[in-house]
């Protein structure tokens, strides 16, 4: 466990030396104080479009942090030969793979902790009271959605050669399940065979990680769902990750690392 | 007398060119402006383009007014007509003499929908259905209960609005919608009366707008005289259109001249009340209803009473 954390906390000092995280929430910030300026109709208790705009950039800032800083991970570590001296030494592959998924899953929380407080200090600054049941909900099915991301990208970075291969397929696959993956089996109706079935499949395959955006019940003051279901929410996003995971450590295992 | 350096004469001459060509363009500039309307930013980046935008925000206006339950393009898809009496639903009211709401459906004093529709095909078509444990699940984590924004939450619809106003300046509905909803629930007539006056500016001719515009004065302010002279202006406006316009929008007349009956009734002016309504009645979807008043009006004249008669809306 020592050693996985040893990997994971320095994934998080490579957040925090890069420049990404800073210049996504600087934009954010920007962004979201210049709606916040703006006066519509002398009404200063207008405040919904604020908080859509902010969590929009929020979804938009953590998932490409997530992906970005995922996808360079191991192809970092062939492309300087330092995956060497770290397999020299009593490291096993699935401890690296480990590592780094925590490293990067610990890094995401630490920016997402970060723009929700912001979040929070802009909503607070119009609405009397603030919801924080439902924040704290909304960030943690956040937070275990990334989960999903970050190992669905750890994937993709010992299948694929380039590191920007592999996040442009990943926010694309990510952006495709978001916009239609609950609409799948809408569509699937529609479809003739083979197709239908083909559509079906992918529907009960896909990881519905847009399950955990709650965005439209924050922005409009709607509850969130309960306990209950956003623990079962979370055991769903821990089983994918898992399988995720298991599925990068099988590739990882018998990869070569010669560049 | 000293001589001048043509060196200097030549910097002096270039800076007075210079000076006398900057006033110069800057005045033109200015009177050009004051001629023609501000065009905006999103005119100045999106040119034409920007109408394209202007309807994803009117939705987006719905959307918050449901308090973000609405169906997505797939529902849609599948629930076309069920969709068409949400989405088309301010062309509903246009057809109606007494409009209500500019949501496109009648509400009570909290929201609520007040139309026939709403138990069935609207609530329907709104809300979404799971086929399978999946999709359930999934719902779980979705809006599923069909509100309407109340008590001054209404405010949250007017940003998508205005943006949608900057967007398409020619779409009356935007005015209309977000008037309506300022002088309405959120009492701020002034502002309501600067959308309308925004709107005007854009579209001179438009009898819609001054017919909202008469409606503030008369319900917000109490100027009868003034609503009267802009509902006149809104008669003559609908009479300048074209012969197929005004046969396709009979009910907008009929809408504007019961509103003018309704209002020389309340000032005692019986006979001119009755002519108003007369002339309403063959445009009217409801005539049964104009009768209606216009009986209720001569009998309490030949009665001898100022007594405002009751109408059925």
């Amino acid at each position: 466990m020592n050693t996985v954390w040893a990997l994971a906390t320095v994934v998080i000092k490579e957040l925090y030396r890069r420049k990404d995280f800073y210049v996504l929430f600087v934009l954010t910030a920007l962004v979201t104080l210049a709606a916040l300026s703006v006066n519509f109709f002398n009404d200063t208790k207008i405040v919904r479009y604020v908080k859509d705009i902010c969590l929009l950039l929020i979804w938009l800032s953590t998932l490409i942090i997530a992906i970005v800083t995922t996808a360079r991970q191991i192809p970092a570590e062939k492309e300087n030969r330092t995956i060497f001296p770290l397999l020299a030494k009593p490291v096993s592959r699935g401890q690296v793979i480990t590592g780094k998924f925590l490293g990067c899953w610990l890094a995401s929380g630490m920016a997402l902790l970060v723009f929700y407080v912001f979040f929070v200090i802009v909503t607070g600054m119009r609405e009397p009271h603030l919801q924080w049941v439902a924040y704290t909900k909304a960030m943690v099915l956040h937070w275990m959605m990334l989960a999903v991301v970050i190992a669905l990208t750890l994937l993709g970075s010992v299948i694929f050669s380039a590191v920007s291969a592999n996040a442009t397929i990943c926010l694309i696959a990510i952006f495709g399940i978001l916009f239609v993956g609950e609409h799948l089996a809408k569509l699937a109706v529609k479809q003739t065979e083979p197709m239908r079935t083909l559509t079906y499949t992918m529907f009960y395959c896909i990881p519905h990680i847009e399950l955990f955006d709650v965005r439209k019940q924050v922005v409009n003051d709607q509850p969130l769902p309960g306990v209950i279901d956003c623990g079962l929410a979370s055991l769903y996003a821990a089983a994918y990750t898992g399988v995720l995971l298991n599925g990068t450590w099988l590739v990882f295992r018998r990869k070569s690392l010669s560049t | 007398m000293r001589s001048v350096s043509p060196k200097v004469m030549f910097i002096f001459l270039i800076v007075l060119a210079y000076t006398l060509g900057t006033a110069t363009y800057l005045r033109a500039v200015n009177r050009a402006d004051a001629m023609r309307p501000d065009e905006g930013a999103f005119k100045k980046l999106l040119g034409d383009g920007r109408r394209l935008f202007a309807g994803q925000f009117i939705e987006m206006a719905d959307v918050y007014f449901h308090s973000g339950m609405y169906p997505s393009i797939f529902d849609r898809a599948n629930n076309a007509k069920a969709t068409k009496a949400v989405t088309s639903a301010v062309d509903e009211h246009s057809d109606q003499d007494y409009p209500d709401d500019h949501t496109g459906h009648k509400h009570d004093e909290n929201g609520n929908c007040q139309h026939d529709e709403h138990d069935d095909e609207h609530v329907k078509a709104m809300t979404p259905v799971a086929e399978n444990w999946l999709e359930s699940f999934i719902h779980r984590f979705r809006i599923t209960k069909h509100t309407h924004l109340s008590n001054g939450n209404e405010r949250e619809i007017l940003p998508w609005l205005k943006l949608a106003i900057e967007l398409d300046p020619q779409t009356i509905e935007t005015y209309t919608t977000a008037a309506y909803w300022l002088r309405r629930d959120l009492k701020q007539p002034d502002q309501a009366e600067l959308v309308l006056r925004e709107g005007l500016r854009n579209n001179p001719t438009n009898y819609e707008l001054l017919f909202e515009m008469g409606l503030l004065q008369k319900e917000n302010r109490h100027d009868h005289d003034r609503a009267r002279n802009l509902w006149l202006a809104a008669l003559k406006c609908w009479q300048l259109q074209s012969e197929e316009a005004r046969k396709e929008d009979g009910s907008s007349f009929s809408k504007i001249a019961s509103n003018l009956g309704e209002l020389e009734e309340e000032d005692g002016h019986h006979e001119q009340a009755v002519t108003y309504f007369e002339q309403a009645k063959p445009h009217s979807p409801n005539p049964e209803a104009i009768q209606g008043w216009i009986d209720r009006i001569q009998t309490a004249a030949k009665a001898g009473t100022n007594a405002v008669p009751v109408q059925p809306r």
